[in-house]
């Protein structure tokens, strides 16, 4: 798979405190602290990690929403890699028909004033990529294409609910045909059975318009279905990134660890999971010395985690973790019995076979009466 | 003593005052609870759980009135039987129960405590008003259940501001005052929704120890899946203001009978899913709004196995389908009778 963009050493810095008139010695939150990685052309790249470990800002950074203190985000266009970072802002607005972002919450992220029409087709117009009748026929594309009806778009965000809303905003984010798309806890604010339905929206639109996601989330089931690679973030900075299936059931950092067996297992049978994690994230302002995970760290035992910051390194093919002890731990993944809780198998068919069956018995009951 | 019955909810109906006219919100709820026990409500939001869980102890907004039923709450052995429907919202009854041997946790840590005062105060202030004691004692109580909470550095911890808690801190010592009178019953209305994985892990392990140590009864309200099979003995799963399905945790994650159910249960990914990349099911269609409740069956325009002539009609009530497993569904228990 071919390399869509390739962030290195990214940092993003955020000044806290009082500056004082002669004091130089101004503190910084490190929101992101030197993060490396690449996303590849066609993927969903999941980013999970507790809140305040610097999703969100990550996720920002990259489209520059936030400006980046240091660092390189280069973006592939035309064979070419680009560092968005040194483009000046009318060069930037052009970068951003090729990657754009859905937002958390539907709520506040749509315009009340503007009408569907005018809040999907305004991409369209601030960069000139269409005009008059052009434009609605776009918008009427794009707006089919993620379940919306034509005759809803003349109506305003107030008369949608939450997953309708979020439609909306999904085809905002897809107007102008992007190549890369940040999709910030895109289903969080929704209800289970419209999760689904944007989660699989999400998909289909993947497929037919060959996007690229990075995926936020916090919630490991959803990340679990919606993502091929997934990063782990702790404290600004990545301790672990590989495929799904790697991270889910075979984790080589002890916080991968600790945030999978954290997940409830929907089983009834199964014994409720001894919290592995004790105490709460420290402060990006302060964060501990060498690897920033040993004061919560399970199996912390020497000097070296403590002064020495673990590189992020390979340890098998396109598993990358930062850990000095990763080939050395043997740790566990998610339950692996939670395979064995079937709802959609076989037992069910019948289920559903026997539904049908009491359904047309009824019926044909009914119509003897 | 065990088994003792603490909580009885019989036809319980509230509706929303607007405008004169009113909307039926939750139409008709029956559940019981026995001391010890877990019972988990589920379901979408607008399906009314949030709002049986405030009327539980009267704190309902002025718009909405409980326009039937009762709420039976029978308490210690020497305490009289109350109905809770029936007593003034704002009366000597319903107090001394609330926050007493009835408490809350509510689902927002952040907006849930007084920023303008101590966490210790506002856990003191609930243990002097139900318990006769001095300050100087219930500042030490106090200290006691911010230990047994896991909050570090208790001693100190009492004389710390809101602001100065983290999410999961907050959510801590909202239990700690929920537990300070040692409640028969804490109704939890979405704990660990606004909570990260490992500390709602956290969470969940200490309300697991609380509900040992004290036995204390838990009705738990919540959309996650995952933390109902973790935590509750029985379940109920509302859908617009109705139970459409009641029993035994195991048996409706197991052998669920409701379409709803099932497609509600389907609807979530799990991890199991990783190796066979299953599209989810979805339920088509939304949740329909307060003011166009469907005749009959509330899940029926969105059901597929909609029968019409029959599910158009009334609604289906609760029927045994196996032990201790009711649904209310015209597939199940109805066909004998038409028969």
């Amino acid at each position: 798979m071919s390399i869509l963009i390739d962030i290195k050493d990214l940092k993003v810095y955020f000044p806290v405190g009082q500056s004082k008139l002669f004091n130089k010695n101004k503190s910084f939150l490190r929101a992101v602290d030197g993060v490396s990685f690449k996303i590849h052309k066609g993927e969903s790249l999941g980013l999970v990690g507790e809140s305040g470990s610097g999703k969100t800002t990550l996720g920002r950074s990259i489209l520059r929403l936030i400006e980046p203190t240091n660092g390189q985000i280069l973006f592939k266009k035309e064979n070419e890699m680009m560092d968005i970072i040194t483009l000046r802002r009318n060069k930037l607005r052009k970068q951003w028909r090729h990657m754009q972002m859905i937002f958390q919450d539907p709520y506040s992220s749509l315009n009340q004033r503007m009408t569907v029409k005018e809040i999907i087709g305004e991409p369209l117009i601030a960069n000139r990529l269409a005009s008059g009748k052009e434009i609605d026929k776009k918008v009427e594309e794009i707006a089919l294409l993620c379940g919306l009806k034509t005759r809803q778009l003349s109506r305003y965000p107030h008369a949608f609910s939450g997953g309708q809303r979020q439609r909306i905003a999904i085809a905002r984010a897809l107007v102008m045909h992007p190549e890369f798309i940040v999709c910030d806890e895109p289903v969080s604010a929704l209800d289970v059975s419209i999760q689904a339905q944007i989660l699989n929206l999400l998909k289909d639109l993947q497929q037919q318009l060959s996007l690229t996601y990075l995926f936020i989330a916090h919630d490991l089931s959803v990340v679990s279905y919606a993502c091929n690679r997934v990063a782990v973030m702790y404290l600004g900075r990545l301790v672990e990134i590989a495929i799904t299936e790697e991270i889910y059931y075979t984790p080589k950092h002890p916080y991968t660890e600790s945030l999978m067996s954290a997940i409830p297992p929907d089983d009834p049978d199964l014994p409720m999971q001894k919290a592995l994690l004790k105490g709460e994230q420290p402060s990006p302002v302060n964060p501990p010395s060498g690897c920033t995970f040993h004061p919560r760290c399970p199996y912390v035992d020497n000097d070296r985690c403590k002064s020495e910051v673990p590189e992020f390194r390979e340890v098998s093919k396109g598993h990358f973790v930062s850990c000095h002890y990763a080939e050395k731990l043997s740790l566990k993944g998610a339950l692996e019995h939670q395979t064995t809780v079937d709802l959609g198998g076989a037992e069910n068919n019948q289920q559903i076979n026997d539904m049908h069956k009491r359904r047309s018995e009824i019926i044909t009951n009914q119509k003897k009466n | 003593m065990e088994k003792e019955l603490l909580l009885q909810v019989k036809n319980l109906q509230i509706s929303w005052l607007l405008d004169k006219a009113l909307i039926p919100i939750v139409c008709g709820l029956d559940f019981s609870l026995k001391s010890g026990k877990v019972l988990a409500l589920v379901g979408e939001s607008g399906c009314g759980k949030s709002v049986t869980s405030l009327s539980l102890l009267r704190l309902l907004a002025k718009e909405l009135k409980i326009v039937g039923g009762e709420i039976l709450f029978y308490g210690q052995n020497d305490e009289k039987t109350l109905d809770m429907a029936k007593v003034d919202p704002r009366g000597k009854d319903i107090q001394k129960i609330r926050g007493g041997a009835v408490s809350m946790i509510f689902q927002e840590p952040m907006s849930s405590f007084s920023p303008l005062y101590t966490i210790g105060y506002q856990i003191m202030e609930v243990i002097q008003l139900h318990k006769d004691v001095s300050k100087k004692e219930a500042k030490r109580i106090t200290v006691e259940l911010l230990k047994k909470v896991g909050i570090a550095d208790a001693k100190n911890a009492v004389d710390r501001y809101p602001y100065e808690f983290s999410g999961g801190m907050r959510q801590r010592a909202m239990i700690a005052k929920a537990l300070s009178c040692d409640p028969l019953l804490l109704i939890a209305d979405e704990p660990t929704t606004a909570l990260d994985v490992t500390i709602q892990n956290q969470i969940l392990n200490l309300m697991c120890d609380m509900k040992q140590e004290f036995r204390t009864s838990i009705i738990f309200i919540t959309h996650d899946l995952g933390v109902v099979g973790q935590m509750a003995d029985e379940v109920a799963i509302m859908y617009m203001g109705r139970i459409i399905e009641q029993g035994i945790t195991r048996e409706i994650f197991k052998n669920p009978k409701h379409p709803y159910t099932i497609k509600l249960l389907d609807a979530v990914p799990r991890l199991g899913d990783l190796e066979a990349r299953r599209r989810l099911e979805t339920i088509q269609g939304n949740v329909p709004g307060l003011f166009d409740r469907p005749s009959g069956c509330a899940f029926r325009p969105r059901c597929d196995y909609f029968i019409s002539g029959i599910c158009d009609t009334t609604f289906p009530d609760l029927r045994e389908v196996s032990k201790d497993h009711f649904a209310a569904c015209y597939l199940y228990g109805y066909g004998e009778s038409n028969r």
